[in-house]
């Protein structure tokens, strides 16, 4: 038999061909993908180096280091961002298995509590804090009345703290979930073995959610060290990189010197997100799921819980001062209830802006980023790895440098598209596209093929199989990755503040703006109309996941 | 049953990449014939199957369906219809709008489209569930939704891929039945994939056994039994007893004689091979139980199956098992008892290495 086989010549076919309007599609999304995210990139890398504005020089980068103030901005963001990085850590991890061992009213409360900041503007703690501890700030005063101190909470410190109570959840919500996935009966089995409860969470727990605790603490580290927010408005006029970056743009127009500071803040984001990506990915421990949690012991408990419910209470007051300034006077001196914050018709107007902006971006992101998540299943369409990689690396890089690097390529011509609705939408859009790509991968590898394959062999072609069998499953995808979207492009900043114009000004930036004046109540004002509407959005989200029964 | 065959496989060959899944497979299939292609896990069945509906273009060799190539048609365009081993509902569909789905996309008329409808779920006697969405269905019935959207479409070849493997074993029978009389009653062709071989065997007009992607044999059911065409269908089609030996012939009497021992002699008929020595099959239930015979073995373990009782012997040094079917009445042997077992007279002898 093997003779004959040698003997018929085999025609070898090429891959299976992609259809012309997917290879439309993913090249025109790819087109997109460089345009609003790499070339941004790619331009603040070349414009540190003076191109485009004389000839290839160091003069910049020899400038950074020459100057204090500069290498200050360094000092201070990295000192900050690691400072906050390990305090959150030391709070996260208690209060995580706080949360995950106890299955309390309580401690769902707590949960929830933890994860109350996502909803609100990065930069809810600095206006907190000011109003507390600011010059006129309701403690600063009560102190400075029994003692004649006066406390300010402006400063390296201030900022260090909002970036505490800011960038925890991010890091709470990746260690929770991995110690709520871990299969009990590790523990169980320490136990059996002979071994303490706290030598079993030293030797197997945290062991076991180690590669959620360092993905958090880079994830957080890089976040703080970009933060933006935070260091313009409570930083009492220390040097920080992306609030530096910010007033070099747009008081002094030196994109020069901007960009290298913008160098500075990228590369840490793209070193952590490759080793997130390639690295860390392999490393996760299976897990499985099912089983009770191992109740812990009282005396671990209640350490436990002693963290947690301080830095429950801590973000709770937070948030009750900014809902409590909003609606009297002025908080602390004038406590008589008002609704006059609340009649700011250019913040009103703003807030419409930004709810239009965001409903695009959002409609982008998902359609687009689900779109190309199926051709990347699916299709073998042509740069796969480089578009993901593009869309996700979209996610990592810091706001302020793709304001910085959208204000050098759309600022001028040919484009002049800065001020307009149109590129606020492109930006928060591409930011967020990997989200949608993601959701749409994991959706379609929970699909089964034979769903397309059976589509096809009823004589459905391929655009009749995605519009009326892909389509239809991959709505819950949409609609997560929609509202997902939608809720962080509302309160978002640091990217848009580059790119709003007086006529196309922006809710969260306009309140950033306020809360620097230390317009507080009006800030405060503001921030909850925020809250309300991100609350209702995650309110949305978890009905969409009752409905359709998956978690999204 | 007419003789023009419906669907050709000719010299299939299929790769991935570096890896040969499939050589050289020619199959014709005549109009209402149902073949199973049964094999081990691996062995490229669906791989053929999915040839066959166009889901996998092969690497070498051609498929005709009624006279003409269909290798350059992708899977909407073939009229075979393929029934997914899980079955592949559209969750976000009732069974109606499952069943209507290809003949939407056929464009058929309202009022042929509903009684086509109605009498393919009539078919599979499901009417009444129009309504359901597949997650109100239990496996069965999702399996029978599954072939009425097929059916609906009148294909020429109907392609079932291991389509009872997810159903408990009373269902599975059932649905065999069920598959084997929409067969009778439509005139339907059939390829159907399993790895089960009793079902292979109930089932089939014809079996076409795989192995590595190379077929190892193809003919009716009784004849992949008790005329296997090599060692591994005598061992993957039901159980075996392989014994190597010759034949000889004393006083016009032929005897076998088994290779490894003197003592295991007996009288056979029929044809035997041409160079006196081969390989016979002995399947368990062909050695019968006798406590007269001459060859007398013992027990090494015994183990009860309820309609029968399979007892391992050694036999003269050679290892043997056989099947005593019907053990009522009789005293189950124990280990280490003596048993006396007698030789059928006629024996397939495979064909030689
Ligand atoms: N899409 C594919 N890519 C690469 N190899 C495949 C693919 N599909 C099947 N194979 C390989 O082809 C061989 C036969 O597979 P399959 O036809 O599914 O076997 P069976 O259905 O008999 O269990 C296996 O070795 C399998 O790994
Ligand atoms: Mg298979």
């Amino acid at each position: 038999m093997s003779e004959l086989t040698e003997q018929t010549s085999v025609p070898i076919k090429k891959k299976a061909k992609v259809e012309k309007g997917f290879l439309a599609a993913t090249w025109g999304i790819a087109a997109l993908l460089f345009a609003f995210i790499l070339a941004p990139v790619l331009a603040v890398f070349v414009q540190s180096f003076g191109i485009g504005n004389g000839g290839f020089t160091f003069e910049y980068y020899a400038r950074f280091f020459s100057n204090p103030s500069y290498f200050q901005a360094l000092f201070n963001s990295v000192a900050a961002g690691t400072v906050s990085t390990l305090i959150i850590l030391m709070i996260a991890i208690p209060f995580a298995l706080y949360v995950t061992r106890s299955n309390t009213y309580l401690s769902k409360t707590y949960r929830g509590i933890g994860l109350l900041p996502l909803v609100a503007p990065p930069f809810i703690f600095s206006l907190a804090l000011i109003i507390l501890f600011g010059r006129r700030g309701v403690v600063s005063q009560w102190i400075a009345d029994f003692t004649g101190i006066e406390i300010s909470i402006y400063g390296f410190w201030g900022v260090v703290i909002a970036q505490i109570l800011g960038y925890f959840p991010i890091a709470y919500m990746m260690i929770e979930s991995s110690m709520r996935n871990m299969n009990p009966s590790l523990e169980h089995a320490s136990q059996d073995l002979g071994a303490g409860q706290g030598r079993t969470i030293r030797k197997v727990t945290l062991p076991l959610a180690g590669t959620a605790i360092l993905k958090a603490g880079l994830i957080v580290f890089v976040m703080a060290l970009a933060d933006f927010s935070n260091p313009l408005i409570i930083g009492g006029g220390e040097n920080f990189l992306a609030s530096d970056a910010f007033l070099l743009v747009t008081g002094q127009q030196n994109l020069e010197m901007a960009a290298v500071l913008g160098v500075f803040l990228v590369l840490p984001s793209f070193l952590v997100f490759l080793f997130q990506t390639y690295i860390l990915k392999d490393h996760e421990v299976a897990t499985t799921t099912g089983g009770a949690n191992n109740p812990l012991h009282p005396k671990v408990k209640a350490a436990m819980f002693g963290v947690s419910t301080v830095m429950a209470l801590f973000i709770v007051v937070m948030f009750v001062m900014v809902v409590m300034s909003a609606f009297v006077q002025i908080i602390g001196i004038n406590n008589e209830l008002t609704l006059d914050h609340f009649s700011d018709t250019s913040g009103w107007g703003f807030l419409w802006n930004s709810v239009i902006v965001s409903f695009f971006a959002a409609l982008l992101a998902a359609g687009l980023g689900i779109l190309q998540g199926y051709m990347t299943a699916r299709k073998n369409v042509p740069m796969k790895k480089l578009t993901e990689f593009t869309a996700l690396f979209g996610l990592a890089i810091p706001g302020t440098v793709m304001g910085i690097g959208y204000v050098l390529i759309f600022n001028g011509a040919p484009f002049f598209l800065t001020g307009t609705i149109f590129l606020l939408v492109m930006n928060m859009a591409f930011r967020k596209i990997g989200v949608g790509l993601e959701a749409g991968i994991s959706k379609m590898q929970q699909l089964d093929v034979s769903l397309e394959e059976a589509s096809s062999d009823l004589g459905s072609g391929p655009y009749h199989t995605f519009r009326r069998v892909v389509a239809p499953l991959l709505t819950p995808a949409f609609m997560a990755g929609f509202v997902y979207t939608f809720m962080t492009s509302m309160v978002s900043v640091s990217s848009v503040i580059f790119l709003i114009s007086p006529g196309t000004n922006l809710a969260a930036p306009y309140i950033l703006n306020l809360a620097d004046q230390a317009a507080v109540g009006r800030a405060s004002a503001m921030s909850f109309i925020l809250i309300v509407i991100v609350l209702a959005c995650m309110g949305l989200l978890k009905l969409i996941e009752r409905r359709s029964g998956t978690s999204v | 049953m007419s003789e023009e065959p419906i669907l050709q496989l000719k010299q299939i060959e299929k790769s991935f990449g570096e890896t040969t899944v499939l050589r050289d497979i020619t199959l014709d299939v005549k109009q209402g014939e149902l073949i199973t292609f049964i094999g081990p896990s691996g062995s490229g069945k669906s791989t053929l199957l999915r040839v066959v509906g166009g889901f996998h273009p092969q690497t070498g060799g051609t498929v005709v369906l009624g006279g003409k190539s269909i290798d350059a048609l992708p899977p909407e365009k073939r009229s075979t219809g393929m029934v997914f081993q899980n079955y592949a509902l559209f969750p976000h569909m009732s069974v109606y709008d499952n069943v209507e789905y290809g003949l939407k996309i056929q464009k058929v008329g309202k009022a042929e489209k509903d009684e086509r409808i109605r009498e393919a779920l009539k078919q599979v006697q499901l009417d009444g569930y129009e309504d359901r969405k597949p997650s109100e269905l239990s496996g069965g019935q999702q399996q029978r939704v599954a072939i009425a959207r097929c059916l609906v479409l009148k294909p020429e070849v109907l392609l079932l891929d291991e389509p009872l493997s997810n159903l408990d074993a009373n269902l599975r029978v059932i649905m065999r039945d069920e598959i084997r009389r929409l067969k009778e009653e439509l005139n339907l062709t059939i390829i159907f994939v399993t790895h089960d071989q009793e079902e292979a065997l109930s089932i089939s007009d014809r079996v076409l056994v795989l192995k590595d992607g190379i077929v190892q044999q193809l003919d009716a059911p009784s004849v992949i039994y008790q005329h296997p065409a090599n060692e591994f269908v005598a061992n993957f089609v039901g159980h075996a007893n392989l014994m190597e030996g010759t034949f000889k012939v004393e006083d016009g009497q032929t005897f076998f004689q088994a290779k490894k021992e003197e003592g295991l002699r007996f009288p056979v008929e029929g044809e035997t091979p041409s160079n006196d020595s081969g390989t016979v099959l002995l399947r368990p239930e062909m050695i019968e139980r006798d406590p007269e015979s001459r060859h007398q073995g013992t027990v090494e373990k015994a183990v009860y199956h309820g309609n029968y009782v399979r007892y391992y012997i050694s036999l003269y040094g050679e290892s043997l098992f056989l099947d005593d079917n019907n053990p009522f009445h009789k005293s189950l042997l124990q280990k280490g008892e003596k048993v006396g077992v007698s030789f059928p007279k006629h024996l397939h002898v495979l064909p030689g290495k």
